[in-house]
């Protein structure tokens, strides 16, 4: 898994690729906790690289999205496709991320 | 070490595959692999198909490596997958604890849970799931290609196993 940052304005990009999941989970939090910290006012989370998640990793976006969500922002989730989308829809979350 | 062999046919051919290895989250790719790779060899296997059997294995190991070995690091997990051209079964075997994958309250999706679906995930991706535990454990997980899958817009306690 690979996660990269980028900033413009008040507002986050992260884009993930590969896995996010029991394994990777890890590494991806300290960055979704540097995220929350700055209180950005939108994060867009690009996981089109994305080629598989588990419950663990929807924790960790769903974690996200509720503390951006708690400081006034908000969290979009796009390019979800393959086995993410349908995981993401099996939890009812592609709604709730704006996925189409 | 993987091992290949026919079993007695019953109304189509099955074809058991066998492969173990250290019950750790660093081997988990590795087992996605592997399962993902058997999923090839059903033949009317789709896309759909491998996404669900795929997501379903992995919420299985990481109940057994986190939960099942959660004070251990000698634990060991064999997976039998029967494949035939239209099912696939997976089963895990282990000794660690034994580890519910019956009994758990399903999760309130609405609330936007950020842990506890995995037990959910695998009776909502595959067609059976059935779980012994003991010594060893063994979690049966099957998945057939003609099943409809009725995930969306299904009610939860259609989808969770009932006493």
């Amino acid at each position: 898994m690979n996660c990269s940052r980028t900033d413009e304005g008040g507002e986050s990009r992260l884009q993930i690729d590969g896995a996010l999941d029991a394994l990777t989970v890890r590494d991806i939090r300290p960055i979704i906790d540097a995220v929350v910290a700055d209180r950005p006012t939108r994060v867009t989370v690009d996981i089109e690289k994305l080629n598989l998640i588990d419950s663990s990793g929807v924790g960790a976006i769903v974690s996200l999205f509720k503390r951006v969500k708690a400081n006034g922002g908000s969290v979009v989730v796009v390019g979800a496709r393959e086995q993410p989308l349908a995981v993401l829809k099996l939890l009812k979350l592609d709604a709730v991320f704006g996925l189409r | 070490m993987a091992q290949m062999s026919k079993e007695r046919p019953s109304e189509a051919c099955v074809t058991r595959m066998t492969f173990r290895l250290p019950a750790k989250l660093v081997h988990r790719p590795l087992a996605i692999d592997l399962v993902s790779t058997l999923v090839g060899h059903v033949a009317t296997a789709d896309r759909t198909f491998r996404h669900e059997i795929v997501t379903a294995f992995g919420e299985a190991f990481n109940n057994i490596v986190i939960h099942g070995y959660r004070d251990r690091t000698d634990g060991m997990l064999d997976v039998e997958a029967d494949l035939s051209a239209d099912a696939m079964t997976l089963r895990l075997i282990d000794t660690g604890a034994a580890v519910d994958f019956d009994e758990l309250d399903p999760p309130d999706l609405g609330s936007m849970p950020e842990r506890g679906m995995g037990v959910y995930m695998i009776h909502a991706l595959v067609d059976d799931v059935s779980y012994c535990g003991g010594q060893p454990n063994v979690l049966s997980l099957t998945k057939r290609t003609q099943s409809a899958t009725p995930h969306e817009g299904q009610a939860l306690d259609e989808l969770l196993p009932h006493g």
